[in-house]
């Protein structure tokens, strides 16, 4: 290559780098899906761009976010939660129970909180411990977590509740700026956790761990003990989601959560994070929200009949999905071209 | 033969689905009647109304389906059955608010968690929308109306003809499908009354999984299996009673079933003297009176019902083998 031409080359190198450091992430193809669902909704119904219908999308994405930052992390280091719904439903009821018995608000959220982390240390722990995938034990405990949640709670949801504490209830209730208080906390937590992924050691750890384990452990990260972190972590926030949805519901059912996980992992792919670590961004898992809660408000917004939703819903996933793979192969032409000239 | 244009397929399949979707939202041109120009006339927008149920895939609410897409056609208006297939009350919350912020005025709501629906059905009357509850309640809420059956009455009267078919002697295993719906404990209630009055001993409520029939039969079995000395059988959901006799027969067991709705199948097994009775809560009228209701609150300012308690009940329907011919009849449109 003439010294010119490898000049253009690193112009271009440096153009297509600038270009997308000002997108500021990789899944262009996932953004292009919500816009696209953006213009969509906006041209098919009045309704659409809304305050109150955009800020009710935010809304029905919120206990589902919480538990995607926790699983799209641990997702990152190439471990998956799949628990995340029934530690959900069991913090819930175990909170909501506490309060129902008279216990003071900070006692019942920590002890809400304290579970979510006992189970995600419990999940970590046995994964370390006896040496399989985080997958393989969270299949288990999944149904562990969930028939606790039943037992606590007698089978029944948690009804009759006392009034809650002022602070509590306006947490639950509340909105600033006509967003609800639960989805401000939310996207608090998502901005400190992507501030983590990429401008921490620690998020540079969780990914190394996640791209390739030996060589990570070759390096000096603890492997084992990132993945347990993670786990905790994943916990602590399926224990937040369920602390918050007391606030939001003023009762808890044990069967609360159940699913769940399905879609948290449908968001956590869509928005970038592969299946086996290493790669990924929280702002991307907040697009693969994004487009999940548009899809369901189109839903209701068309009067598309209830047994037509799963189905629209997995036609339009797989379309999102097209487009970020289109986009992912459109980028790596594009750096073989680059890299050929 | 022209050679297969990959991507020429793709293209228009994709602009097909596209086309399809965006048609789904897209108005219909039915023939309305003369009155919705006339309502629209002062009006000035259309009347939008909608039923969110927290089961949609739920067997016994095809007939309330249908009872709410009938009156929607009479009227001429557009009516919206949505909800969630899985009784996640936190999605249909976040569905239902979802109508609040989208135009609907008069909304009927099938919850499944009372008190979780008691913040968002206040914001939604605060809004000027009308509210109402019907197959289940949410009484704290403030909605206007519930259209369902005294489910306690109903089920005292099922559990006393229980206990007589068993000679008023023995014990009795009751199922709940819906464990903390506030319509299934009050059913609870009633029938521990009924057959406690009626001189059985109750064994126990057991909770079933009412979206699974073979999970629902292999629960009954189990119950059936572990109380050999069972004399009656006491379903509180319409799928638990066609389980149950489905179990009866394949046990070839001897104790009388008195259950819940007028699920097809109950109805075949009563003909064929499987179970001997079903109360049924017109299903049909709890999806149809409620958006009949609605409209008449929403497009020609109707006054509220001053009913005690805010309760429209409707007829407890006994089915036996004397009357099930009339009912297997009716029942017909809804058997799918």
């Amino acid at each position: 290559m003439t010294a010119p031409a490898e000049r253009a080359g690193e112009e271009a190198g440096r153009e297509s780098s600038r270009w997308r450091s000002c997108l500021a992430f990789e899944e262009r193809g996932i953004a292009a899906a919500v816009m696209l669902f953006f213009v969509v909704g906006a041209a098919s119904s009045p309704y659409f761009l809304t305050i109150d219908n955009l800020t009710g999308i935010l809304q029905s994405l919120t206990f589902l976010g919480f538990l995607a930052i926790g699983v799209g992390l641990t997702l990152m280091a190439g471990e998956i939660d799949i628990s995340v719904g029934s530690i959900f439903g069991l913090v819930a009821v175990v909170t909501a129970l506490l309060l129902h018995r008279g216990a003071p608000l900070w006692l019942a959220i920590a002890g809400g909180l304290g579970t979510g982390v006992g189970c995600g240390f419990v999940n970590g722990a046995v994964a370390e411990l006896i040496r399989v995938p985080a997958v393989v034990v969270t299949l288990a405990t999944l149904g562990v977590y969930r028939a606790l949640a039943l037992v606590v709670a007698g089978g029944s949801p948690v009804r009759g509740m006392p009034p809650l504490p002022g602070f509590f209830d306006a947490f639950g209730q509340g909105t600033m700026g006509g967003v609800s208080v639960i989805t401000l906390l939310f996207l608090v937590m998502a901005l400190l956790a992507e501030l983590v992924v990429r401008r921490t050691a620690f998020g540079f750890r969780v990914l190394a761990v996640g791209s390739n384990p030996l060589a990570a452990h070759l390096v000096g990260f603890r492997v084992g003990r990132t993945r347990l972190l993670l786990l905790v972590f994943c916990g602590f926030m399926a224990a937040l989601s369920g602390v918050c949805s007391v606030a939001y519901l003023h009762t808890a059912g044990p069967t609360a959560g159940t699913g769940y996980e399905l879609s948290v992992l449908a968001a956590v792919i869509i928005g970038g994070v592969r299946l086996t670590g290493g790669r990924g961004s929280i702002l991307g898992i907040l697009l693969g929200l994004a487009v999940i809660g548009i899809i369901q408000n189109l839903i209701v917004l068309w009067g598309i009949p209830p047994t037509w939703t799963q189905g629209v819903s997995g036609m339009v996933l797989i379309a999102s999905m097209a487009l970020t793979w289109l986009s992912r192969r459109e980028e790596s032409t594009s750096a073989d071209r680059v890299r050929g000239s | 033969m022209p050679p297969f244009d990959r991507r020429g397929f793709l293209r228009s399949t994709a602009a097909g689905a596209a086309a399809g979707i965006l048609g789904a939202g897209a108005p219909r041109a039915d023939e309305t009647p003369p009155w919705v120009g006339w309502v629209r006339s002062y009006m000035k927008k259309p009347v939008k109304l909608a039923i969110t149920c927290y089961n949609t895939t739920a067997p016994y609410y095809t007939p309330t389906r249908i009872g709410v897409q009938d009156a929607g056609a009479q009227l001429g208006v557009e009516v919206l059955w949505t909800g969630v297939p899985d009784g996640d009350t936190v999605a249909q919350i976040a569905q239902f608010r979802q109508l609040v912020a989208t135009g609907y005025q008069g909304i009927a709501v099938i919850p499944v968690e009372p008190d979780a629906w008691i913040a968002p059905i206040k914001h939604a009357i605060e809004q000027g929308i009308v509210v109402v509850c019907t197959n289940s309640d949410s009484p704290d809420s403030g909605r206007e109306l519930f259209f369902g059956q005294d489910l306690v009455g109903a089920a005292e009267a099922q559990g006393q003809m229980l206990a007589k078919l068993a000679g008023g002697r023995g014990t009795v295993a009751m199922t709940n499908c819906a464990p903390g719906m506030l319509a299934l404990d009050r059913r609870i209630e009633g029938a521990k009354k009924g057959v406690t009055a009626g001189g059985l001993e109750i064994v126990g409520v057991f909770n079933t999984d009412p979206s699974d029939m073979g999970s629902d039969r292999s629960t009954i079995r189990d119950i059936a299996r572990s109380h050999p000395n069972l004399t009656a059988m006491m379903p509180l959901c319409g799928q638990d009673t066609a389980a149950a006799g489905l179990v009866k027969q394949e046990m070839k067991a001897q104790w009388p079933i008195v259950g819940t709705d007028l699920i097809y199948q109950t109805l075949e097994m009563i003909r064929d003297g499987v179970i001997d009775g079903t109360v049924g809560q017109e299903p049909y009228l709890q999806g149809y009176l409620p958006i009949m209701h609605l409209y008449q609150r929403v497009a020609l300012n109707g006054p509220k019902l001053n009913l005690p308690g805010g309760n429209y009940f409707m007829a407890d329907e006994i089915v036996t083998t004397e009357n099930v011919a009339e009912y297997l009849e009716r029942e017909k449109r809804f058997a799918g």
